[in-house]
């Protein structure tokens, strides 16, 4: 048994199978490095991510992958989970070491791992597609605020300028403390502490004086359109709550009356 | 604009137009090749979900509920003392865009009562949707109610700016509404889905040499009928349902459970649960009729005119056919593990996929997500235990309720009682 801890990327992850082909280790477990405590008694590897190697990898697994499963392994590489990405890369290794294409092998554990760990990202992903609130400011930007389970952000921008493409806006991770910009020619990658001062904290949005005028009218009328286009003899909070889990809600005006 | 009017209006126009259920943006695909505002997403987005756990994809409007007709069900009725109002074609279109810019909504669902005539409404509904698609390059989902009885021409044209319309049946028989709306019919609601039908499959073709070819309703059509106002059988309903979904190529029926809105002897009284379970059983067959590959006439028919309430469709009709079942999962055609109760479509899909690389488990079953407690009793896999003697539908029945917590348990016995 070995340990190999790599830095969390899709890159270094693949780094990790290069390695560990080159060195001819046998039962790896692989460790991002924020989920890494070491352990006395394994020994230890750091995989230092090499794009050219990474590359290699990724070719070698087109090769072996339809589209689809392409997608699912990306999307798969975005769980913080110890043991699903333990089984992405297990399931990567499984790959390369049968002659036949086994990517649609349901029944392998590595297999059926991978494939929901790529829904369970996706699934994310179309909740902040769903449940992300653009506020006007004063500037004519529109901004949003998310905070996913996984880092998403990469998955949506595109997503976002192309329904949003005369609009200027910003999307800022306040978990992971970075944002993406679109000035209406492209979105760019942008790195700052958000001011927590500009947040009204009571109702967890921008402080009046940094909307713009009509964002409070919106504010109101979706308010009371959510509030009106409910049945309330079909009342059923179970289902609402599964399908807008509580931890979207503070985000979302219409919960916050 | 005033706040407050606009607010107000909001209020009475939403209002009225929330019994109307479809709430699906899915379908198209319409990209935003402008720069303009919006896009199309073919499988639907939902933006919030209200208490009663329905999704909000769109902002679902009455362009005015002032109303020429009476409808017995129809809160918006002439009869009805209620408060009125009626929007401008740049107040729609201007809550559409600010609301969509904000990612509050995926489009616009927008209907109306009749105002004046027919004709008057239908121009007034093509002018909005017109605005918003050309003076504000708006892309995102519309889908349009076929005004009754208006003429061909505006309907032809609404086409080509919505993505999808429906026009509602109301009820499921034509006796049903005559005598609860006379002033609609079946035979009009045919009349322009048919219109709509040919032209969309005619434009379909032409796109398929000439690519310049305007879209037209893009997503289709739909209907829907209030279930549990008058006093027809599951089966009458889903004989209805089958045949408009054969007829028009309808994309969805909806089934609206009536909530009683008027004072009227012949239907259930203000109050009165609205028949929640049933409503699901129904769409629960819908599924199975559009997904499974299920004949209506093998759910539905003159032994069986009504759907069990304690067990969902698919269930029943596999305990009434154990001579089909056991089903082996490594060999049987993927139409038949579809109907194994506790299969759907992903796990059977999987299933197929998997079994290619050697002879599938339980275990294995169970990981790929089957709900193994309910398909034990229909399949055989590599390790099914052996069984003695093959089990009756009785004991198979009793054994999966007292596994399983339906959601419906809870419910009071009032509300399933339809009367």
């Amino acid at each position: 048994m070995i340990n190999y801890l790599y830095d969390g990327t899709f890159s270094g992850l693949l780094s990790a199978i290069f390695d560990s082909y080159d060195r001819r280790d046998k039962a790896v477990s692989v460790y991002p490095e924020f989920l890494y405590s070491p352990d006395l008694f394994l020994d230890e590897y750091t995989v230092i991510t090499d794009e050219q190697k990474a590359l290699r990898v990724w070719k070698g697994l087109q090769h072996k992958l339809s589209d689809r499963w392409q997608l699912n392994m990306y999307m798969a590489s975005f769980t913080e989970n110890r043991e699903e990405i333990q089984h992405l890369f297990d399931c990567i290794h499984y790959i390369f070491d049968s002659k036949q294409n086994i990517s649609y092998n349901y029944g392998n554990e590595h297999v059926i791992s991978v494939a929901q760990t790529a829904r369970k990202v996706h699934k994310e992903r179309h909740r902040i597609v769903e449940f992300l609130r653009f506020q006007h400011t004063v500037d004519g930007m529109f901004f949003a605020k998310i905070d996913p389970l996984y880092n998403v952000l990469p998955l949506v921008r595109n997503h976002f300028k192309n329904r949003y493409a005369d609009q200027q806006w910003i999307i800022y991770d306040t978990k992971r403390r970075y944002g993406v910009y679109y000035d209406l020619h492209e979105v760019k990658e942008v790195t700052f502490n958000f001011d927590e001062s500009l947040i009204d904290k009571k109702r967890n949005k921008l402080t009046e004086n940094m909307v713009s005028q009509e964002e409070e009218l919106y504010n109101n009328l979706w308010k009371d359109y959510y509030k009106s286009i409910n049945i309330a003899e079909r009342k059923n909070s179970k289902l609402q709550k599964q399908f807008l889990p509580q931890r979207f809600w503070k985000n979302l005006i219409e919960m916050n009356a | 604009m005033s706040s407050d009017r606009i607010r107000e209006k909001l209020q009475i126009l939403s209002a009225a137009a929330k019994y109307d259920v479809s709430c699906a943006s899915s379908g198209v695909n319409r990209k935003n090749t402008s720069k303009g505002l919006g896009d199309a997403h073919a499988c639907g987005i939902c933006h919030s979900f209200t208490e009663d756990g329905r999704c909000i994809a769109l902002l679902k409007l009455l362009y005015t509920n002032n109303c020429i007709y009476d409808c017995a069900f129809c809160i918006s009725r002439r009869s009805n003392d209620i408060p009125r109002a009626a929007f401008t074609v740049d107040e729609i279109v201007d809550l559409t865009v600010n609301f969509y810019r904000r990612n509050y909504i995926e489009g616009l669902f927008l209907s109306s009562g009749i105002f004046r005539n027919a004709d008057y409404t239908m121009e007034r509904l093509t002018l909005i949707v017109k605005k918003l698609r050309l003076e504000h390059r708006f892309n995102g989902y519309i889908h349009l109610k076929t005004i009754p009885g208006a003429s061909e021409d505006l309907i032809m044209e609404a086409g080509l700016y919505a993505d999808r319309m429906s026009i509602n049946l109301e009820l499921p028989t034509e006796a049903a509404l005559k005598q609860l709306a006379p002033e609609k019919s079946h035979e009009t609601v045919k009349r322009e889905l048919g219109l709509v039908h040919n032209k969309l499959v005619l434009y379909k073709d032409e796109r398929k040499i000439i690519k310049s070819t305007p879209r037209f309703v893009p997503a289709g059509q739909s209907t829907q009928m209030v279930i549990g106002a008058t006093k027809e059988t599951d089966k009458d309903i889903m004989y209805t349902a089958s045949a408009y979904y054969k007829g028009f190529s309808l994309k969805r029926v909806y089934y609206s459970g009536y909530i009683p809105v008027n004072d009227d002897s012949r239907m259930p009284a203000i109050g009165s649960q609205p028949p929640l379970l049933r409503e699901n059983r129904l769409y629960q067959t819908d599924w199975l009729i559009r997904l499974y590959g299920f004949e209506v006439q093998e759910i539905l028919n003159d032994a069986n005119p009504h759907l069990d309430t304690d067990m969902d469709p698919k269930l029943s009709w596999a305990l009434r056919n154990l001579h089909m079942f056991p089903v082996d999962v490594n060999t049987a055609a993927y139409e038949m593990i579809l109907r194994v109760p506790g299969i759907g479509i992903l796990s059977a899909k999987k299933i197929i996929q998997a079994r290619r690389y050697g002879r599938l488990h339980v275990q294995q079953l169970q990981k790929i997500g089957i709900s193994y407690n309910r398909a034990k009793f229909f399949i055989t896999c590599a390790d099914s235990p052996y069984a003695l003697k093959d089990p009756d539908a009785v004991y198979i029945k009793k054994n999966i309720m007292d596994n399983s917590k339906s959601k419906y348990l809870k419910v009071p016995q009032n509300q399933l009682s339809l009367f």
